[in-house]
């Protein structure tokens, strides 16, 4: 593949003496530039620390000095773990497409925007049918075909997206892809806009959902529940089609070479196809439920959480399917606290979840959980 | 290595820091100011008294050719308004309306047969509701000639980014919906609108909440726009004034849907009431996502013009019962806004109050500058209309007793041309009612 | 082949024109061209069924051709007559689509059929008027069959050898043309006059670069190039305000592509959050041409006594200034990000830019929020005014002949081999004894210096700056106009600048179609010619290498 690193493949075929003076040589250059890698990891480290060390002082202080009941940690920690549970949904797919592809589908986020557009019609033909006044099971049903229409919506436009916009480009130099896809991305955005018009559209909760219940003081909303823990539920879906299936192996094994996979006999294109469906199919998800939960869905409503799902799988270990969740659920938390913890306007959230991205990259590029990635993949 | 680069770098370095001292003594042109173009107002361009061209080629006439200072429109060619619209952005369906208010006065303008002859044609632009559209459309209007005057902008924002840049093109604008207080101002004379300034609105709204409602606890939020951030803190100011604890102050975006955060925040201190500056759905979202916040239970929402829209009523749905609205009415002419109404309805197929609050004062925006474009407009030798741009200002500013839909227009000096006052309303079976203001018998 | 595995190629052309055309409604497109609309119609379906049946015609006789064409038409005009009909009978039944399908309205339905609206809105269609947009889609499909046919015997022959002198003629005939337009009495359909003629300014510009490259090397390109440079000179006093203006701005973004093409075409660091020195240099002119736009400045300037209504430096002595923060800022940038690569940098520059971003929109008492920093002062020369769009567009001229003279010395110094090398191959280059740390810093330095100057000269023309003015977008526009106009070439990147910001200014009228036909364009461009419009040599044959050995690996 034309991605695998060259410098150091050849093995010289001169003069032994020759040869021994260049190996002395490179071997001083290399244990030089291995010494001095060594001491900026340790700057990096220090430095890695003592941010730490500020942010942690700085949060001890202002608490101290706000004095926030404890509820309020506690209600903004659910905050956080619901926007967790979505950013984890769309960074699943995220770091599905990048462990096989190694290409970030910008579009992503779109996806899951279509599938709350989807959502909402499905939803709007439920409503004119009555299914959402009849009773608790009627409901129920009809809000998971909702979430069915939509997951198969982001699906469809998935799976054509990689049809159109990335099968063609699999051998071209890496940014051309990721061009295709900042396209797509917009694309799809705009087209939105075009053919349902700019108002946002508005998802009405039936009865059985809206509202909450309370634990203590801890106000705790239907959807919100709804959202984190259809998000586990999915995840550990995907983890053992991942680890326990066929499809999951051959996926694992596309990953890892996929030449070498193909020689085994793995219909290459197929499982590239696959890992779409699955990852727009959790996107959807994502879609409808953030539909539910915040009530409205319009063209670019995609974006912002797209970006920030990147940012979580980054941050996880992209590749790395439990990392994407640990990733998404440590963003939303930082998100929804740390403006109060940090005692900034809530404003900043969005550089709280850059920053974090920056230096978890800096200090840590292989994420969270990843592990240290051959150079192929950095 | 790098010492060639560095060379090149030093060099241009240098280059701009000679430039810079060549060009040092020009005076930089001081802010606010009519720039560069020379209005020339004691000159009546052309005078008649070349009469010996003009019959012979009237088609040809070197239309472009006319000084700064005035626009020459040849026969056959139409008299163009631009309009900044909030097409897209926050709020679409105000910005429609709006516009398609635009319309049916051009209609009208034209129907009573334009200006000697010359009919009037409307240039919308899309203001996206926003300060950076706001500048786009400005220099686009700015570079276009042909364009006398401009109704808009839509936004607060939107029309402070018109503002600097219609100023110094010299063209006259008068807003319909811009309400900040700083949209106009005494160093811009070409800045109008017909909106009433939040100065006005800011405080009845403390006024209703504290003594009417009498809430003394109240937290205040916004959309960190012009509009939104102006209005709430003329309330604040004026809540705490009256003597009320304000507990926050916070801040989102527009665009934000999830105000959970901001309002766990907010709910800690357990404030009465709720204000917050802003549009539609942002107002809507909150007004929904507070009933899901510890100590907000029994708070209430109180929002502004900008979210006084079907579209608010229509996204927060069973939570907007008992929610207040404040809106910057106009002194509605009733049999005026009737045979307008009809109109609108005619031509457009949908009642005006479903999209947005401020057709009547689009309408009467774009009255005004038909009626002041009446007064100064001539026609010269070659049949060409000439509006001279200096005179049309003044001439805007200086409109007194214009009889319009929402009441008797008279521009003050500093361009205040609305009549009418503020209304405050209540969200009742999903409609919204008046409980106290401006017009309430 | 026979002809049964041959048939299903016209069905899926019949599919994918039916996905075209109805996605094309579904837009409104029809409504737009109004009594035309059938026409255009018929013209898009041929031109789909033409493109995707060129290849077939090289390969098969012409009844072969024809007979798909014909399954193709049949297809397609059956589901879009199915499509409008449905829409067309709801509509005439007082259904209001509107508000789920905001461009289903009954002119845009109407306009398939070449029907009067009312027809539509009232319900008064005939039966055999519910076909019409078959027999529409057929005849612009056999149309699209026969034009694939024809263009086979059309490319067959090859192109006569003095076409190299047609290419370097071109520009100059096209600069004459827009002269001659300019001219008071000449007229050509009225109000389009000035679109034309800023279409034919691009289209000059642009075969311009492509004259440069078809000279000969030597005598005859300097000859050529100077005389391109004269005809350019001349450009902003044959324009219009309104032409000068789009100009201007297409010349801003060749000086921030020009900058951005040093770190990411010459380099290789893919920079996502290349705006950030946008707008530093944006920025950091307002502070000093309108401080008292910003509350923090107007407070500093007012309790040192200074006055708070004037510019504190004039545009040129703002420059350096501009320049040496714009440095410092793509030094900080760089440094943390020096261990990173690809992917992970672009990530990590996307952040960087939002941040810069987030920064500027919530550092209210500096920046003054989304309210922005307004009434910047223009630059002036001699007492001169330099704020009208003539004189921006020269500025931005001048800043784009001084950017590109040093680009492209750095190009062929010392440092624009590390840079090609480090792109190459990190490893190998580092073992060559490149200074990574420096070389790397040097092109984010260069690179934001330049985007740092296009944006002082944005916010100038701006008169106004947001922090949306500075959204990930501008990054991707930067990003793309390179990639478009062909990643390590400076004519490139003037040829991208004009497709990707002049081209949606000619398209005004269709206004609400520009960014989704600019995404449209970005995706099939990739596809289509990825080495971008006009390459560069070595990335021409970098790509093309690496085409043959994919498709020596597929055989």
């Amino acid at each position: 593949m034309s991605l695998s690193g060259t410098g150091r493949r050849g093995t010289c075929d001169c003069g032994r003496q020759f040869q021994s003076d260049i190996v002395s040589q490179s071997l001083a250059v290399a244990t030089s530039l291995q010494r001095r890698a060594q001491t900026t990891r340790w700057i990096a480290r220090a430095i890695a620390l003592l941010i730490c060390a500020l942010v942690v002082a700085r949060a001890i202080t202002v608490s101290l000095a706000e004095s926030y009941p404890l509820t309020f940690w506690a209600s903004q920690l659910v905050n956080g773990l619901v926007l967790g549970g979505v950013y984890a949904l769309v960074a699943l797919g995220y770091t599905l497409v990048y462990g096989i592809l190694l290409m970030i589908n910008f579009a992503h986020g779109e996806v899951m925007m279509i599938g709350g557009v989807a959502g909402f019609f499905a939803l709007q033909l439920a409503q004119a049918l009555g299914w959402m006044r009849g009773p608790a099971g009627l409901v129920v049903a009809a809000l998971l075909i909702v979430m069915g229409i939509g997951m198969i919506g982001a699906m469809f436009t998935g799976v054509a997206l990689e049809r159109i916009a990335y099968r063609p480009l699999r051998n071209a130099p890496r940014l051309v892809p990721l061009i295709s896809a900042i396209g797509a991305s917009l694309f799809l955005q705009y087209s939105v806009l075009l053919i349902f018009g700019v108002s946002p559209l508005v998802y009405q909760r039936p009865a059985l959902i809206s509202g909450g219940f309370r634990i203590g003081p801890v106000f705790i909303p239907y959807t919100g529940l709804i959202i984190f823990v259809t998000s586990l539920a999915l995840m550990g879906a995907l983890f053992v089609i991942v680890q326990r299936t066929r499809l999951g192996r051959a996926m694992r094994a596309v990953a890892a070479d996929r030449d070498t996979a193909a020689l085994m006999g793995v219909d290459v294109n197929q499982i590239i196809t696959f890992t779409f469906l699955l990852g727009s199919a959790l996107a959807g998800a994502a879609g409808v439920m953030l539909g539910f939960h915040n009530s409205v869905i319009k063209f670019n409503s995609g974006f912002i959480p797209g970006l920030k799902a990147f940012t979580a799988a980054v941050m996880g270990g992209i590749g790395n399917i439990p990392g994407a969740m640990v990733g998404a659920l440590v963003l939303g938390i930082a998100e929804s606290i740390g403006p109060s913890a940090l005692g900034i306007p809530a404003e900043y959230k969005d550089i709280i979840a850059f920053v974090l991205l920056v230096l978890v990259l800096i200090f840590r590029p292989q994420g969270l959980l990843g592990e240290a990635l051959a150079e192929k993949k950095v | 290595m790098t010492r060639q680069s560095f060379l090149l770098f030093a060099t241009s370095l240098t280059a701009c820091a000679l430039l810079a001292a060549c060009a040092a003594p020009a005076q930089p042109a001081a802010p606010a100011q009519p720039a560069a173009l020379t209005p020339a107002p004691d000159q009546p361009t052309q005078p008649p008294a070349e009469p010996t061209q003009a019959p012979a080629e009237p088609t040809q006439a070197p239309a472009p050719a006319a000084s700064p200072g005035t626009v020459v429109i040849p026969p056959g060619s139409k008299i163009r308004i631009g309009g900044s619209f909030a097409l897209t952005g926050p709020i679409p369906d105000p910005g429609k309306d709006i516009r398609q208010g635009a319309e049916i006065a051009i209609d009208d303008a034209n129907a009573a047969g334009g200006v000697n002859g010359f009919l009037f044609e409307l240039v919308a632009e899309d203001g996206a509701c926003s300060g950076d559209q706001g500048t786009v459309v400005g220099n686009k209007f700015a570079a276009d000639p042909t364009i006398v005057a401009v109704t808009g902008g839509t936004c607060s924002g939107e029309t402070f980014g018109l503002k600097p840049i219609l100023q110094k093109a010299r063209i006259p604008f008068v807003s319909p919906s811009a309400t900040n207080p700083a949209v106009t101002s005494e160093d811009c004379d070409v800045c109008n609108r017909v909106a009433l300034s939040d100065g006005l609105q800011g405080e009845v709204d403390a006024d209703f909440v504290y003594n009417k409602l009498g809430f003394r606890k109240v937290a205040v939020m916004h959309d960190s726009s012009d509009y939104g951030k102006g209005v709430a803190e003329i309330f604040r100011d004026a809540f705490q004034k009256l003597g009320g604890e304000v507990v926050a102050f916070e801040g989102a975006k527009v665009g934000d849907t999830d105000f959970r955060a901001p309002l766990t925040k907010i709910g800690s201190s357990q404030p009465e009431l709720i204000f917050f500056g802003g549009y539609a759905t942002e107002a809507a979202l909150i007004t929904q996502q507070m009933k899901e916040v510890a100590g907000l239970e029994n708070a209430k929402f109180m929002g502004v013009d900008g979210a006084y829209t079907q579209q608010y009523l229509d996204t927060a749905g069973a939570a907007a019962e008992g929610a207040y609205m404040s809106f910057v009415a106009g002194d509605t002419q009733k049999d005026k806004f009737d045979v307008f109404r009809e109109k609108y309805i005619a031509k457009f197929g949908v009642e005006p109050e479903k999209l947005g609050p401020f057709h009547g004062q689009s309408y009467d925006s774009v009255l005004l500058i038909v009626e002041a474009i009446k007064k100064v407009a001539q026609t010269d030798s070659a049949g060409n209309l000439v509006i001279d741009r200096e005179a049309l200002i003044k001439a805007i500013r200086g409109t007194s007793g214009l009889k319009g839909i929402t009441g008797t227009l008279t521009c003050n000096p500093i361009g205040e041309c609305g009549a009418g006052g503020v209304q405050v309303f209540t969200v009742e079976n999903g409609a919204f009612k008046q409980v106290f203001g401006f017009g309430l018998q | 082949m026979t002809a049964v595995e041959r048939d299903p190629r016209g069905i899926r052309i019949g599919l994918i024109g039916f996905g075209i055309l109805a996605y094309l409604t579904l837009i409104g497109l029809p409504g737009r061209f109004e009594a035309s609309a059938p026409f255009v119609m018929a013209i898009v379906t041929a031109a789909i069924v033409a493109l995707a049946l060129r290849s077939e015609a090289q390969r098969h006789p012409p009844a072969t051709v024809l007979r798909q064409a014909l399954i193709a038409g049949v297809i397609g005009g059956t589901l879009i007559a199915i499509l409008v009909g449905v829409f067309a009978a709801l509509l005439g039944g007082g259904v209001r689509i509107q508000p789920v399908l905001d461009k289903i309205t009954p002119p845009n339905v109407a306009a398939w059929y070449g029907l009067p609206t009312l027809a539509v809105a009232r319900g008064q269609l005939a039966a055999f008027d519910f076909l019409r947009p078959a027999l529409l889609v057929l005849l612009g499909s056999l149309a699209g069959g026969g034009l694939a046919i024809g263009l086979r015997r059309f490319t067959a022959r090859s192109a006569p050898s003095q076409a190299r002198w047609v290419v370097i003629g071109l520009p100059f005939i096209l600069l004459l043309a827009v002269f001659v337009l300019g001219q008071p009495a000449v007229t050509f359909g009225g109000a389009q006059k000035g679109t034309l003629r800023l279409l034919l300014v691009m289209l000059a510009v642009a075969a311009g670069l492509f004259a440069m490259r078809a000279a000969t090397p030597g005598k005859e390109r300097t000859a050529v190039s100077f005389a391109l440079l004269a005809g350019l000179a001349a450009l902003p006093f044959m324009l219009d305000q309104f032409q000068n203006a789009v100009m201007g701005i297409v010349f801003i973004f060749v000086m921030m592509g020009l900058g951005l093409n040093i770190v990411v075409g010459y380099a290789g660091l893919l920079d996502l959050g290349y705006v950030a020195f946008f707008a530093i240099g944006a920025y950091a002119y307002a502070f000093l041409s309108a401080p008292f736009s910003s509350p923090w400045f107007s407070q500093q300037l007012s309790a040192l006594g200074l006055p708070t209504d004037q510019p504190l430096l004039s545009f040129w002595q703002s420059i350096p200034i501009v320049m040496i923060l714009a440095a410092i800022g793509g030094v900080l940038l760089g440094t943390p990000v020096l261990r990173l690569r690809g992917d992970y940098l672009a990530i990590v520059t996307l952040g960087f830019g939002e941040i810069i971003r987030l920064f500027m929109l919530n550092l209210a008492d500096l920046t003054n929020g989304p309210r922005g920093l307004l009434n910047l002062a223009p630059p002036t020369l001699f007492g001169y005014n330099l704020g009208n769009p003539r004189d921006i567009f020269i500025l931005a001229l001048l800043g784009t002949a001084v950017i590109a003279f040093v680009a492209f010395r750095l190009e062929r110094s010392r440092i624009g081999r590390a840079w090609v090398a480090i792109r190459e191959d990190e490893d190998a280059a580092q073992a060559m004894g490149v200074d990574l740390v420096r070389t790397k810093l040097m092109a984010f330095a260069i690179g934001a210096t330049f985007a740092g100057v296009a944006g002082q000269l944005y916010a100038a023309r701006q008169v106004n700056i947001f922090p949306d003015n500075f959204s990930l977008f501008v990054s991707i526009d930067a990003l793309a106009l390179i990639i478009v106009g062909g990643m390590g070439s400076i004519p490139g990147v003037v040829l991208g600048a004009i497709t990707l910001k002049g081209l949606p200014e000619v398209l005004r009228g269709v206004d609400e179609y520009r960014i989704v036909l600019f995404a449209a364009l970005l995706v099939v461009m990739m596809i289509a010619r990825p080495e971008g419009l006009l390459p560069s040599e070595r990335r021409r044959m970098e790509l093309h290498g690496e085409a043959d050995a994919a498709a020596e690996r597929a055989s």
